[in-house]
């Protein structure tokens, strides 16, 4: 949250002054930066989509811009999620009533300009590029496992176990009361358990281990 | 182990997930410690849960695709208000509607009655439609002049034929009625459709010619009223002619007209066989003579109401096509409207 001195200090941007409903000022452009990856990363999990996820992003930014003084200046974090939550949703609505050719899951895409580097192209650093594409395999797995949740439990899971918020600031940008947070975050949980232990040969360690 | 396990109740799994998180009050957190300790299923439990939870903490972060930092303030948001697709009242489509269908029904009723006459080249101006039925009304006039020329002249001089006897006053009668039929004819003809002059005007010369061969032929009295007769006959084949071309007369109108044209005919008749002299009269009043020339005139006009008729029934058909599709478009356009 930046103050108004701050806002007139941007240096890495455009200055972009947004007033909240208090009255206060902040610089629209240092809450994008502060936020754009938490919203990217959230936006890209719900959606399964990089250029859907740009997209809802970008949407959200420029909702949130037109609806900041609305902005209680509580918490800013779970104000923004809110909003790109609601345009994800929208958009999985809308992708819904009009489908098309599902796209890959995530970093499988060959266009997508965010997917990880493949083992093949990695540098050598300490991780051997077997252990590299083992952990790549899980990340694509845990990824379609989020995928396939419900919605609103896939929300509750990102916001929580992902993005390490707690109950009430999950329970704030998923407009919805504590006990809802936790029962989606339980279900999907277990969910999400079931998905791993049947998709298991790859979570070898902690599942072998543990079950 | 079964009465150990007796009373047990497993771990609902969202106090677990809370358990995880730090999320139970201090009391309730107590109780689940202690039916953990009870409990290996649960411990497994909370176990798997836990362990897909780190999996999730550990889910690399995705870099950014781009900087979502704006340039500036986003512009003001675009209403896309949906153009209004020419909306107009309602009573403008249903009145074009029922404009367009009146208009094509006067013009059909108009090309019914001849109104349009769609060969005279002064009244093409009219419509398409008059211009589209033309060639219907064209072949008839040509059909038509064969079969009364067949009908009409040659048995007129077929009947000439056996009739010899009489001659000089047959020149003076043949003369004196052809000049009134080609009048008649020419006042029949200033009324009819251009197309149709040629074909009468045709019978009208043809009539004098076959007069003049029987003439020439025989030079018999006798064959003077039959060529007159036979004049007659294309005569009226050329008026039949004549209104037949407007082919879209109600039949009604048409019969009568025709009938009109035979009690005319009879007079004529009539007429020739007071002028003729006795003994003409009588061999025209003979079996094979008169009753075959009476008979003779009604072939032409006995196909006239038939050939109308069904001209006729198929300008109704075409009309009540007209106005049913029309209808329909009327009515598809209007349901348009309305779902739109």
């Amino acid at each position: 949250m930046a103050s108004t001195a701050e806002a007139l200090n941007c240096t890495t941007h455009e200055p972009l002054p947004v007033l909240d409903s208090s009255g206060n000022t902040h610089c629209y452009n240092c809450i994008i930066e502060s936020m754009q990856t938490q919203a990217y990363n959230l936006a890209r999990r719900m959606l399964d989509d990089w250029s859907l996820a740009e997209d809802a992003v970008q949407e959200s930014f420029v909702s949130g811009y037109r609806a900041f003084h609305q902005f209680r200046g509580d918490n800013l974090k779970a104000w923004v999620m809110r909003i790109v939550a609601n345009t994800c949703r929208d958009m999985l609505r809308s992708r819904k009533a009009r489908p098309t050719v599902p796209l890959d899951p995530i970093s499988t895409d060959p266009d997508d300009p965010t997917a990880p580097p493949s083992a093949a192209d990695l540098p050598s650093t300490e991780e051997s590029p077997e252990d590299h594409a083992v952990r790549e395999e899980l990340a694509r797995t845990i990824q379609s496992g989020i995928a396939s949740l419900p919605e609103e439990q896939r929300l509750a899971v990102l916001l929580v176990d992902v993005q390490g918020m707690d109950y009430e600031e999950a329970a704030s940008a998923m407009n919805c009361s504590l006990g809802t947070v936790k029962s989606r975050l339980s279900r999907g949980r277990g969910r999400l358990r079931g998905f791993l232990r049947n998709t298991g040969e790859l979570l070898p360690d902690l599942f072998r281990q543990e079950v | 182990m079964l009465i150990f396990r007796k009373g047990h109740t497993h771990i609902k799994q969202d106090d677990l997930s809370a358990y995880l998180d730090g999320q139970v009050s201090g009391t309730d957190a107590a109780s689940i410690d202690q039916r953990l300790a009870q409990c290996a299923d649960c411990r497994r439990e909370l176990d798997a849960l836990r362990s897909t939870v780190s999996l999730l903490q550990r889910m690399p972060e995705l870099t950014l695709p781009r900087s979502f930092v704006m340039p500036g303030p986003p512009p003001a948001p675009i209403v896309i208000r949906p153009a209004a697709p020419l909306r107009m009242p309602q009573w403008v489509y249903s009145g074009s509607a029922a404009v367009a269908a009146l208009v094509l029904a006067i013009l059909i009723s108009a090309d019914a009655t001849g109104l349009l006459a769609p060969d005279l080249p002064a009244r093409t101006l009219e419509s398409t439609a008059a211009a589209a039925v033309a060639p219907q009304a064209a072949q008839a006039p040509q059909a038509a002049p064969e079969s009364f020329q067949g009908d009409g002249a040659e048995t007129a001089v077929e009947m000439a034929a056996p009739l010899a006897p009489v001659a000089e006053l047959a020149v003076t009668v043949e003369k004196g009625i052809s000049v009134t039929v080609t009048q008649e004819s020419e006042a029949e003809l200033e009324m009819a459709p251009a197309a149709a002059k040629a074909p009468a005007l045709r019978k009208a010369e043809a009539a004098p010619q076959a007069a003049a061969g029987l003439e020439a032929q025989s030079d018999l009295a006798a064959a003077a009223p039959v060529a007159a007769m036979a004049e007659l006959q294309v005569a009226e084949a050329a008026k039949a002619d004549s209104v037949l071309p407007p082919p879209i007369a109600e039949p009604a109108y048409a019969e009568v007209e025709i009938e009109a044209e035979v009690e005319v005919e009879a007079e004529v008749a009539s007429q020739v066989e007071s002028t003729l002299p006795p003994p003409i009269a009588a061999l025209s009043a003979a079996p094979d003579g008169p009753p075959e020339s009476a008979v003779a005139p009604q072939d032409p006009i006995s196909d006239v109401p038939v050939a109308q008729g069904s001209n006729v029934f198929w300008r109704i058909l075409e009309g009540l096509a007209a106005v049913v599709a029309l209808a329909f478009l009327g009515s598809w356009l209007l349901k348009r409207r309305s779902t739109r």
